[in-house]
């Protein structure tokens, strides 16, 4: 069953073809990757799913329903969840409450309710705390809880920006570079981290530079160059695909 | 030193066409001693001292059964009777400590939670203000009633300037509602039909519970603290709240907060709504008051002077709103006749100053561990 | 009557102009807006008259003109160069909330510093002097154009010739500033700087000098269309810049702010706008004022980006 479709999508700045008629289909339940060398439109086709660019043409369905026409934050509410290419956290929030804030789509909390705090509005506010903490376990932040997410070391903030995407329950959860700047080790763990994402049945679609963690962990992988899908399949098939490595390589080399 | 040296020298050559070759001496050797804050740890003191106090109240509250609650209590009792000692110029004073105090607060809720820089704040005091003179002159509505339509006022006026206004990025809500606090004070001066003109609407009522009338400044000072305390209570609220952590990340990345499913357009909107009826609700008390309002209390001037007590006392932080408001009332009060005319560049070099050396402010807000 | 107001309008909006334009390239290049521009143009203005004022030996106008303006150019240039270097350039990787503070605390400082050195009341040239001025272009227009000696006739207008003067001396500095970002070296680093701060320093620009730069000749343009105001009102006063300030604002934000020629349109298109309504609407030059901030509010309700701007939203 797909999760996610994209129609034709197109996304145009001025006269750069940031993504041309892409077609797109991820599956539930699946890790899916996505790669290309820089400047080849991934980071752009995850802002076009996610609602932060209105795109110049195309549509995209989530759970067969069109999104494309949608805002941000309504894309996040319906199940949508993603990370930055940099990093982007709340500098000047405690790590535990980056994570609720995360939770700000599952909760219904407003005005009357922080003013006159009832029962159900405590209750709301406890129970968000207990499971930001819970997602900071799974994340393996524990530790770091009542610490200001800037004076996180990097990994770290990685992780938190994982845990933070998480808290909202998604159905799709975007990660774009997650391995980026890490070493082999974290590496390691970010692969069974987002092991056991999907594992409780969150479907993944990831970008990422690091091959050896794509060819690991993804079923299936998409290649982009120049905003146009070059290549689609098994990490087998795309691997040994000629396009694909011309596309890294450059003719001459391949 | 020898650039310090320099720059003093060029800041005294600077200052020659205006202030002559003597006063200009004043200025480099003022810019001089700034220049070696650098060195010290500026307003460290004050902040060490909060965390000295916070600590002393926690081992107090170890030693001693209920100790917080003892403090506490003796701490809001000597806000309760501070004004049997003080004559009445003293309690004016703290009166217009206390309407500073709301409208730093209210202030802070834009600026301090939301991160929207709104430089016309005076025009919501303006819009209470008026609101309730002119209901009181007119209708003979007690004050107690015209308090939340004054609020109302300004929010509706808040509303329909955020609107469109809101979406954009952050600096042009500081222009236009400079511009906005602007218009509201032309309008104020050339409306004469509705508002009186430059001479503004005198015969205001004073505020009255039954047949007791407020009149005298300690009246007032009692007043105001209620209303304080309602404020402190809101913003308190507000700040641990949902809808607070929901502001942090809009100030501090909008991008992400969007990805987070926060709306971050009506939830600005809230927040720049809130912020405008705690002004129009401390103007309403500023009307009662003076019994008399006109549109010369209402300049840039004043939303400035709001800006730079949450810049000084530290964004987004309730006792920092209120030591700012009372710095900048309190001390140019006992300072008159040494400040002078000087007072506006003095808050001026602290804006400065505070964004430069210590842009949490004097008592910055720390998040709580949960 | 039309042609009067036309002209009217030109006069003011190619001050709004000059001024805007040193918004506009603050803005372009540190997407900050330098909230202390107006006070910069205000300066200007003062220092020609402290210069005029404390000129003990008289000169002929012709040679005392451009003294004056290099005088005022050349301090303001120093204050514009020194409020970067002080105020704004520790603020560089600041929030954008603290730089914008910082600029309405050094609008509020040069204000009061003004006011406190050059006393609260308005400040006023000699009349001699104004009269002086007046009849020196007035003789030098009058050769092209019909005159009775203090005012000239076009299309059955009266206009000063100051006003003259502030619409030319006006489009000449547009046109050197245009030659100088599109000639120059340091021009061209500057337009560069504008589109990519970050690649302009990763390809050798040195953005600090650049940024100086910008700084300076902005303040020097303010300080042109200062001296003009002063030369042609006869008198400043230290709130002047406030309003002014607002309006290049404006005038910059109706052309695209970050756009030169946008900031050079919008003060002529506001200047105009004003002009004619104050002067067309019967009793509507009180409200003059309002309508400056009326066209803001609706230009970024209906084109944030400006009748020109293409530079819109966020950079990433
Ligand atoms: N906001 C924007 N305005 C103009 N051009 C943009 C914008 N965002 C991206 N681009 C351009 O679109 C193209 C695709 O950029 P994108 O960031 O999507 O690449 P990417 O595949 O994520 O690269 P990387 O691997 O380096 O992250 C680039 O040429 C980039 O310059
Ligand atoms: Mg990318």
């Amino acid at each position: 069953m797909k999760i996610l479709e994209t129609k034709q999508v197109s996304k145009h700045f001025g006269g750069i073809k940031a993504i041309e008629k892409l077609d797109i289909s991820i599956n539930k339940g699946e890790i899916a990757g996505l790669i290309g060398p820089n400047g080849a439109g991934k980071t752009t086709f995850f802002n076009c799913i996610s609602g932060v660019y209105p795109l110049t043409h195309g549509k995209i369905l989530y759970k067969d329903k069109l999104i494309s026409n949608l805002r941000a934050d309504e894309i996040a509410t319906l199940g949508l969840a993603r990370t930055f290419q940099g990093i982007r956290l709340f500098t000047s929030l405690t790590v535990l409450e980056n994570v609720m804030v995360g939770r700000y789509s599952r909760t219904k909390c407003g005005l009357w309710g922080a003013l006159i705090k009832p029962k159900w509005a405590r209750e709301e506010e406890d129970s968000v705390k207990e499971k930001a903490g819970a997602y900071l376990e799974f994340v393996g932040l524990k530790d770091y809880r009542n610490e200001l997410a800037k004076n996180l070391p990097y990994g770290c903030q990685r992780k938190l920006e994982i845990a933070r995407a998480i808290a909202s329950e998604p159905e799709l959860l975007l990660l774009d570079e997650p391995a980026a700047g890490m070493n082999p080790s974290e590496v390691k763990e970010l692969i069974c981290l987002i092991k056991k994402i999907r594992d409780t049945g969150v479907t993944v679609l990831i970008i990422e530079h690091h091959m050896r963690m794509i060819m690991e962990i993804c079923e299936k992988i998409i290649a982009l160059n120049y905003g146009v899908k070059i290549s689609e399949g098994t990490p087998l098939e795309v691997s040994n695909d000629q396009k694909v490595i011309e596309a890294y390589l450059g003719r001459e080399n391949a | 030193m020898l650039n310090s040296l320099f720059w003093t020298f060029w800041l005294w050559v600077i200052a020659l066409p205006f202030a002559g070759p003597i006063k200009s001496i004043y200025i480099a050797s003022v810019f001089f001693i700034l220049s070696f804050l650098r060195f010290i740890k500026f307003p460290a003191t004050i902040s060490s001292f909060k965390d000295n106090w916070d600590e002393f109240l926690s081992k107090a509250n170890e030693k001693i059964p209920y100790g917080y609650l003892i403090v506490r209590i003796l701490f809001i009792l000597s806000i309760i009777i501070i004004p049997m000692f003080l004559d009445r110029r003293a309690n004016n004073i703290l009166v217009d400590c206390g309407i500073y105090a709301l409208l730093a607060l209210g202030l802070n809720i834009a600026v301090g939670f939301a991160g929207l820089l709104v430089l016309g704040y005076i025009a919501f005091y303006a819009i209470g203000a008026y609101s309730y003179a002119l209901l009181s002159v007119h209708f003979h509505i007690p004050f107690f009633v015209c308090v939340p339509i004054s609020a109302g006022m300004a929010i509706i006026f808040g509303i329909l300037l955020g609107l469109p206004v809101l979406r954009l990025r952050g600096d042009y809500l500081a222009i236009v509602t400079l511009g906005f606090g602007e218009i509201t004070r032309i309008v104020l001066n050339n409306w004469d039909g509705v508002t009186n003109g430059p001479n503004g609407i005198l015969g205001i009522a004073r505020p009255s519970i039954g047949s007791f009338v407020f009149h005298s400044p300690k009246n007032y000072y009692y007043l105001i603290l209620v209303f304080l305390f309602i404020a402190v209570f809101i913003f308190n609220r507000l700040n641990n709240s949902r809808l607070g952590r929901a502001w942090v990340a809009i100030k501090e990345d909008e991008r992400a907060a969007k990805a987070m499913g926060i709306n971050c357009m009506s939830l600005k909107l809230l927040a720049f709504a809130i912020s405008a009826a705690f002004a129009g609700v401390a103007g309403a008390f500023f009307g009662a008051k003076a019994t008399h309002v006109s549109p010369e209390s209402f300049t840039f001037f004043e939303s400035a002077l709001v800006l730079c007590m949450v810049v000084l006392g530290g964004m987004g932080s309730i006792p920092g709103a209120i030591l700012g408001a009372s710095c900048l009332i309190i001390i140019p009060e006992i300072f008159r006749d040494y400040f002078g005319n000087s007072r506006m560049l003095l808050f001026g070099i602290v804006m400065i100053a505070m964004m430069r050396f210590k842009p949490e402010g004097l008592l910055p807000y720390k998040r709580r561990n949960l | 009557m039309l042609a009067q107001q036309i002209i009217n309008g030109l006069t003011v909006g190619s001050v709004y102009a000059l001024i805007a334009l040193g918004y506009t390239m603050v803005y372009g290049i540190l997407q900050l807006i330098n909230f202390a521009h107006g006070e910069i143009y205000m300066l200007g203005a003062y220092l020609a008259i402290i210069f005029v004022v404390s000129l003990k030996f008289s000169l002929p106008i012709a040679g005392l003109l451009p003294l004056v303006f290099l005088f005022a150019m050349f301090f303001t240039g120093c204050y514009g160069f020194t409020i970067e270097k002080f105020a704004y350039k520790p603020l560089r990787n600041a929030p954008r909330l603290s730089a914008l503070i910082t600029a309405v605390g050094v609008s509020i400082f040069l204000q009061n510093y003004v006011m406190l050195t050059q006393g609260a009341k308005d400040k006023v040239f000699s009349h001699l002097i104004s009269e002086q001025i007046n009849a020196y272009f007035s003789n030098f227009f009058s050769k092209f154009i019909p005159s009775d000696g203090s005012r000239l006739y076009i299309c059955g207008a009266q206009i000063y010739s100051l006003q003259l003067v502030i619409i030319i001396t006006s489009i000449i500095l547009m046109v050197l500033l245009n030659l100088f970002v599109t000639h120059t070296k340091i021009g061209k680093a500057m337009r560069a700087t504008a589109q990519d701060l970050k690649m302009a320093h990763l390809v050798g620009i040195k953005v600090d000098t650049v940024i100086s730069t910008t700084f300076i000749i902005g303040s020097i343009l303010g300080a042109a269309a200062g001296v003009m105001v002063a030369m042609y009102y006869g008198r400043v006063w230290y709130y002047i810049g406030y309003l002014a300030g607002v309006k290049a604002f404006t005038a910059a934000v109706l052309g695209g702010i970050g756009n030169i020629y946008g900031a050079m349109f919008g003060g002529l298109i506001l200047g105009l706008t004003e002009s004619l309504a104050a002067g067309l609407i019967p009793g509507a030059s009180e409200w003059k004022d309002v309508f400056a901030f009326i066209i803001l509010i609706l230009i970024l309700i209906f084109r944030p980006q400006g009748i020109f701007g293409e530079r819109i939203g966020e950079k990433f």
